[in-house]
């Protein structure tokens, strides 16, 4: 029990550092489709050494996070595999396309028309993956997608294209770029643009304008779509919402007087608050309301055995992915090289 | 999958899990060996035969030459063990998953002393193999070392729990006869270079050409490896528990989007050689190493005069 709470934890966690990181480089893709006025392309520069040396790191997560899943709770990867099989194709192709356009439109130099088409795919990819992502996530929240009988629902329609589901799409796509926006504006300011970082400024406070109002439909729309999810938020989850909104506006506040590293540890908070309020909602459920956590867990053999490669996985990723922060995105961006002057 | 370990079902659930059990079951000493062999001989004549291709083109220079040397060195250790290791494969499978020996060795009625058979047709509708080379005895001689040995054939296993021996049985032949042809590449080379007094490597167009066919010889020997354990292991997922058609997703759209998948990739691969054939044809800047060097304490503001005056001090201070 302690260990199924454990994995489902880790696994829980793992979904917030993926959606901090990777729906940061998302959120850029998005952000690239809307640059725009004289300095278009010094947007898209700045998106692009950002996103540049770590987007491929930041994919290790939802790796990690599938694999996971099928260990510890194969009847939720199976059920989850075959009912979202359209809206999980769907984010794969996005993620796939992304990785891809982005790598071949930064080596393009001459061709510009093909330059400018795998651009617009980068873009248009960044937007299907997330999307995609938060409907199947409504999906499930929804309680629609029922196992009865041992009988698992195939390729569905209905459970992601609800007006709930696609308001969370469009919630986490709003995520994806109120992270990308506030990380952009630190860039900025390091780069002592500050044309540029007023530029993601406000567009920082639109999509956190966008979290709130789509936050508030997704509620309201909850109370009689996602009836699950809406009794566990009022029960269980009711102070998780409350400091999930005061992070919000605490972003805000921080982005208002220009502290914009203190903006990006309160968006990753925030981040982390809305996800683990919808868990913290929706324990003891996996699947609501046919499959629990316990129903679902596997034996507790497999259990301690996946913490345990988790622990010895994550004291070589964790250092790893910050080294390659520390080196990217750090304050030293160049390294130094001590050099003694050559006699000629 | 091949040989599944580390549970037991009971009453349809399974139970007894061992992780360690089911990672380093029967079949991983030979399968894992095996695949971590080909790497090394398929990175290895792979890379040979870019070096092969550049020195035919006419750039026989010294970077060529190191380089077919090493690529041929590691492709030419790994492949005499890979061989060893494949005949141990093959052993271990006679026991381990007999139908899927048999459709390899396209060995179709069960007798004694049987031939061994080359390339040809296994048909699993008639049951018979056609065109085949026929080496009489040479399948019990080889396998037991016994000219009169018996070999279980392919017809004594149940229709649904045999594999299809005409992929099987031509793609076992087809690594083989690849792995040997690299094999012999890799000898030629060798003796030739040892041959040499001068420790020269030998650049005779003809054996270019060889080392040249056998980088794709080697890729190719690797994926038909593939089909033979795969197409090999049919109708099994997890062999002897679980087939393949109540393990596969019953969504309906498998095969729309495969089809997507194949096109993707194949753009995205096409894009990619253009591209990275783009980034080779680029003649290579030559820089000064005073562009990959910034001297500590050297901003982008700081003026010229400023870095000279520190830089005696750095190599006094060291």
């Amino acid at each position: 029990m302690i260990l199924d709470y454990a994995a489902v934890t880790a696994l829980w966690l793992s979904i917030i550092v993926y959606a901090t990181l990777g729906g940061a480089d998302f959120g850029g893709g998005i952000w690239y489709l809307f640059t725009f006025g004289k300095r278009k392309n010094d947007q898209r520069s700045l998106i692009a050494s950002a996103i540049g040396p770590v987007w491929e790191a930041n994919n290790v997560w939802i790796i990690y996070l599938i694999v996971g899943l099928y260990v510890t709770f194969p009847t939720v990867s199976a059920v989850l595999a075959t009912s979202l099989f359209i809206p999980f194709t769907l984010a794969l192709i996005g993620i796939v396309l992304r990785g891809a356009s982005f790598a071949f439109e930064s080596h393009i130099s001459e061709a510009l028309a093909a330059r400018a088409i795998w651009g617009q795919l980068f873009s248009t990819a960044s937007i299907i993956a997330p999307f995609f992502f938060g409907t199947s996530a409504a999906a499930v929240a929804s309680g629609q997608i029922r196992v009865v009988h041992g009988n698992i629902p195939v390729a569905v329609f209905s459970p992601w294209l609800t007006p709930f589901a696609i308001v969370i799409g469009l919630l986490a796509l709003a995520i994806c770029s109120s992270l990308a926006a506030v990380y952009l504006t630190v860039e900025a300011e390091r780069r002592k643009d500050m044309e540029l970082e007023n530029a993601f400024r406000t567009r920082a406070f639109i999509a956190l304008g966008a979290i709130a109002i789509l936050g508030i439909v997704a509620f309201i729309l909850a109370s009689s779509e996602a009836t699950i999810l809406w009794n566990g938020l009022i029960h269980q989850a009711l102070w998780a919402i409350i400091v999930t909104i005061l992070l919000g506006i605490a972003t805000a506040g921080a982005l208002f007087f220009k502290r914009y590293k203190i903006a990006r540890i309160l968006i990753i908070m925030e981040t982390g608050a809305i996800l683990g309020t919808w868990g913290l909602a929706q324990n003891p459920y996996l699947i609501p309301p046919d499959i629990t956590l316990t129903s679902a867990a596997s034996p507790p053999i497999t259990m301690q055995e996946f913490l345990i490669s988790a622990v010895i996985g994550m004291s070589i990723l964790v250092p790893s992915m910050w080294f390659l922060f520390h080196v990217f995105k750090g304050v030293n961006r160049t390294p130094r090289v001590h050099e003694k002057k050559v006699e000629a | 999958m091949n040989s599944p370990a580390g549970f037991k079902i009971v009453h349809g659930q399974v139970t007894g899990i061992d992780p360690f059990q089911a990672i380093l079951n029967p079949s991983t000493p030979f399968e894992t060996t095996h695949m971590i062999l080909a790497c090394y001989v398929t990175t290895g004549f792979g890379a040979a035969a870019v070096y092969a291709v550049g020195m035919l083109r006419g750039k026989r220079n010294d970077y060529h030459r190191k380089g077919l040397l090493l690529a041929l060195a590691v492709g030419a250790i790994a492949i005499p063990f890979q061989i060893i290791s494949g005949d141990f494969n093959a052993r271990f499978l006679e026991t381990a998953q007999p139908a899927k020996y048999a459709a390899i060795e396209g060995v179709m009625h069960s007798g004694n002393g049987e031939p061994l058979y080359i390339g040809g047709l296994a048909d699993p509708t008639t049951g018979q193999i056609y065109y085949a080379i026929e080496i009489p005895h040479g399948e019990s001689l080889i396998s037991h070392f016994d000219l009169n040995s018996h070999t279980q054939g392919w017809d004594s296993f149940p229709a649904n729990a045999r594999p299809n021996p005409l992929p099987v049985h031509l793609s076992f032949d087809g690594m083989v006869g690849c792995g040997f042809f690299i094999f012999f590449v890799g000898i030629i080379f060798w003796l030739l270079y040892f041959k040499r007094k001068r420790r020269v490597i030998p650049t005779n167009k003809w054996l270019l050409w060889l080392i040249f066919l056998s980088g794709p010889a080697a890729f190719l020997a690797l994926e038909l490896g593939w089909i033979v354990t795969e197409e090999g292991r049919q109708p099994w997922i997890i062999y002897g528990y679980l087939r393949v058609q109540d393990a596969v997703n019953p969504a309906q759209w498998i095969d729309v989007s495969f089809l997507i998948f194949v096109f993707i990739y194949l753009v995205l691969g096409t894009t990619l050689t253009v591209l990275l054939l783009k980034l080779a044809r680029q003649p290579k800047k030559i820089l000064p190493w005073s562009e990959y060097i910034k001297v500590e304490g050297q901003d982008d503001e700081e003026e010229q005069g400023e870095q000279e005056e520190k830089q005696p001090e750095k190599v006094g201070a060291k």
